[in-house]
Order: structure tokens, then C-alpha cells, then sequence
């Protein structure tokens, strides 16, 4: 009997971890809408922004702001880890973390040194676990960070930069590009690239046409459009970190639902071959205990 | 004048916390109040801390807003802020408490004179805001 026992005890336990794992997986589906939700709520902010600052650049404001200009002499990068606080989301942190290394090798190999800052409690974990010192780790912040607790990291780097302290600032992040697709990234913060800047030169189609119908606009400017663009320019590099912040919070529930959704699914098989073998197991017991009465009977005659 | 109507959107990374026609919107500018009525000219400024009013069919609402843009195009107002509150969600013990803390910093604990005057100021706006409330 021992043996058809500790397979339905195994079978018992599998399938508790099923509920859970399933119990996750739905809670990951209920966190992955709430974020894109938010995601797709910072919008809006976004657009707005992007389509102010093209105004005040087609007014021809052009400024030597301290965030666009480059910090050639420095030998010195920023990179800005985000993972997650839990685990349990398949090859999220992982995959992170593995970029994050590639940068550092990268760059060590060009001859920068690398200052590492981590979000999340995985990366802080693993940096430490290899013994690479951590400039900074934000601890503290929520699974779903808002717009007010990212700025302070944003003016943080910005600051630094100015200061000429670092030569870049790049954030390695789980970049959400569909719901089935995710891929790490490294996007660089800082310096600004004057994107807006490159395509009036370059006179693309679209690009000059956007700028030229802008450009009809006479707008009231208050203050003027250089005061305005120096003030536009630390929202952009703000708002852009926070979109990754969004980015990588709806990766990291897609992976924990597909993590989970796997799980499950294993559960379940599991559950089922187990059950065949306690099937089995319980049949030959029988089996032996009838041969056994039978060969006592057979004795007796 | 009545049915003279403005569109406005007040806009923070976090939501989009108005959409409506209004008939008149003030905001705090960088150096003064803003007023607005429709057919106002286009123009982009910058903001400061302060209220945001806006008169609509509804009543008047009250808005405490802390810096930003804002954009008057074709008789749309886009209201871009890091930060927004409308005055009923300010809780006024909690603008009490902003003020008093902001007035007993020290200026080498705010960073600099600007930043305590900015904190401030920024206190002093919420708390306004939210006893007119």
C-alpha cells in the first residue's frame, strides 16, 4: 500500500501548487490590464509634450542647454537597472540582467567605467550576489511606480549630468513591444538626442511638412521660446524615464502570466500521470493481495 | 455668451483629469494669472504653482496645479502638468502640515533659497486651494 500512498500524497501536493500557480496567473492577467491602463493613461502627457516641444522648436528656439551637449572628457556611464521585486516571472530579471552585463562589458571594453543604480529587488540581489558595487539602489518603490515617485530619480540623474559626473545615463529595461513580445533594451537617457533637430535637416516628407504646418502657427510665447525649451527639455528626459518604468512594469506581468500559465499547464500534466500511476500502483496491490489469498487457499486443499 | 465655449484638458503623466467644454478657464502662469475665453489667440507658456479654475454648465471647478505647460490652439487648452489635485481630493490637515514644514526648512536642507521659497509657495497655494474648496 506504501507505494500507491506516497504517489496520491505526490498527486495531492502537485495539484495544491496548481491552484496557486493558477491563482497567480490570474492575478498577473488582472495586474497586466491595471498597468497597461496605465500605460496607455500617460499618453495622452506624452504626446502633448512632444508635440509642444516641436512648436517651440519650429519658433526657432535653439539652446545650448547643459543636457544636450555631450560630456566628451568623462569616461564615466550611468546605467539604470530596472527588474522587479518578486520572482516568479520566468526569464524576466534574467534576461535584464543579462543585457545589463553586456553594457558593462561593452563598456568596459571602450574604456568607461560603468556606475551601476538598480530598481527592483532581484537586481540589487544579483549585483551584490556577484560582488559589483551598486552606486545606488532605489528600494522603496512600489510594483507600479507613479509619475511623482520616478521624477526624483530623473532629477537625480539629470543633476548628475550637468555636473559633468557622467559621459551617459541609459536605463536597461524589458522594452513592451506587443503583449507576446517583450525585449530587453538599453535606450540612453542622457545626453538628449536632438531627434527633432535631425529630421528638419534631413527634410523627410513627413517631417518637413509637420514642421512647416506647425510652423503656421503663430503662437503667443510666454516666456520666449528659449526659456520655454530649456524648460521643456528635463520634462522630456522625466517623462521618458517613466515610460519605461510603464514598459517594464506591463513586461514583467506579462512574463509572470506566461510564466504562470506554463506552470499550470505542467501542473496539470503532472497531475494526470501521477494519477495513472496511482491507478496502477493500487491495481497490482490488488493483484498481489488476491494472489497471496488465492495461493493460501491453494495450500489448504 | 453662454454656449461660447472653450475645450480644455488638464493632462498629468498619471491621467487625463479634465475633458470638457468650459466658458471660461483661469490658470496660474509662470508670471501671473492666465485668463481664457474662446477664440483666444494661440499661445504656449509655462506655468507656475497655483489654482486652475474653470467655468463650465456645471458650476466652477477648482484645480490645485504645481507648474507645467500650457497650450491654446484652436480653441482647445491643454493643461500640462507633473501635478494636479482637484481642490475637493486636497485634505486640508495634510496642506496644513506641507505648510508648516516648508516654512521651517532651512534653506541648506531645501538645497537652495529658490527651492524653500518654491516649497513654500507651493504650500501655501494648497492650502489656499483646498480651504476655498
Amino acid at each position: 500500500m506504501a507505494k500507491a500512498r506516497a504517489i496520491d500524497e505526490r498527486r495531492k501536493a502537485v495539484n495544491n501548487i496548481k491552484k496557486i500557480t493558477r491563482t497567480m496567473q490570474l492575478i498577473a492577467t488582472a495586474r497586466y490590464q491595471q498597468s497597461l491602463g496605465r500605460a496607455v493613461n500617460a499618453k495622452p502627457y506624452t504626446e502633448k509634450i512632444a508635440e509642444v516641444m516641436a512648436d517651440v522648436t519650429a519658433a526657432g528656439a535653439d539652446v545650448k542647454h547643459p543636457l544636450l551637449k555631450q560630456n566628451p572628457d568623462v569616461k564615466r556611464e550611468a546605467i539604470l537597472v530596472l527588474t522587479s521585486n518578486r520572482g516568479l516571472c520566468g526569464g524576466y530579471n534574467a534576461n535584464i540582467i543579462r543585457a545589463a552585463r553586456n553594457k558593462i562589458k561593452d563598456n568596459s571594453e571602450a574604456g568607461i567605467e560603468t556606475d551601476i543604480y538598480t530598481v527592483g529587488k532581484k537586481g540589487s540581489t544579483y549585483f551584490r550576489f556577484v560582488g559589483q558595487e551598486l552606486k545606488k539602489d532605489f528600494t522603496g518603490l512600489p510594483d507600479a511606480p507613479e509619475f511623482l515617485q520616478v521624477e526624483p530619480i530623473a532629477t537625480g540623474f539629470m543633476d548628475d549630468y550637468e555636473a559633468g559626473v557622467y559621459s551617459a545615463v541609459s536605463i536597461v529595461y524589458m522594452k513592451y513591444l506587443t503583449a507576446a513580445r517583450q525585449v530587453p533594451d538599453c535606450l540612453k537617457l542622457l545626453p538628449i538626442e536632438q531627434e527633432s533637430k535631425g529630421d528638419h535637416s534631413a527634410g523627410t516628407p513627413e517631417g518637413a511638412g509637420a514642421a512647416s504646418a506647425s510652423r503656421q502657427v503663430q503662437y503667443d510665447f510666454s516666456p520666449d521660446p528659449q526659456a520655454l525649451l530649456t524648460e521643456l527639455l528635463p520634462v522630456t528626459v522625466k517623462i521618458c524615464l517613466f515610460q519605461c518604468f510603464n514598459d517594464a512594469v506591463v513586461s514583467e506581468n506579462v512574463a509572470r502570466m506566461v510564466a504562470m500559465k506554463s506552470a499550470t499547464d505542467a501542473a496539470s500534466e503532472m497531475s494526470k500521470l501521477l494519477g495513472q500511476q496511482f491507478n496502477r500502483a493500487r491495481q497490482s496491490q490488488i493483484t498481489t493481495e488476491l494472489l497471496d489469498i488465492m495461493g493460501g487457499v491453494e495450500a489448504l486443499k | 455668451m453662454a454656449n461660447e465655449k472653450l475645450h480644455c484638458n488638464l493632462i498629468t503623466p498619471d491621467a487625463q483629469l479634465l475633458d470638457c467644454a468650459a466658458t471660461f478657464v483661469a490658470i496660474p502662469g509662470h508670471d501671473g494669472q492666465f485668463g481664457f475665453l474662446k477664440n483666444r489667440a494661440p499661445l504656449l507658456c509655462k506655468l507656475g504653482v497655483g489654482e486652475l479654475r474653470i467655468d463650465t454648465d456645471d458650476g466652477t471647478r477648482r484645480y490645485f496645479v504645481d507648474g507645467g505647460f500650457a497650450q491654446m490652439l484652436s480653441n482647445t487648452l491643454n493643461v500640462l502638468t507633473e501635478r494636479a489635485e482637484a481642490a475637493g481630493d486636497i485634505d486640508i490637515a495634510s496642506a496644513d502640515e506641507e505648510l508648516r514644514k516648508a516654512l521651517s526648512l532651512t534653506v541648506s536642507e531645501a538645497g537652495s533659497a529658490e527651492a524653500r521659497d518654491l516649497a513654500v509657495r507651493r504650500a501655501r497655494a494648497r492650502k489656499r486651494i483646498s480651504s476655498n474648496a
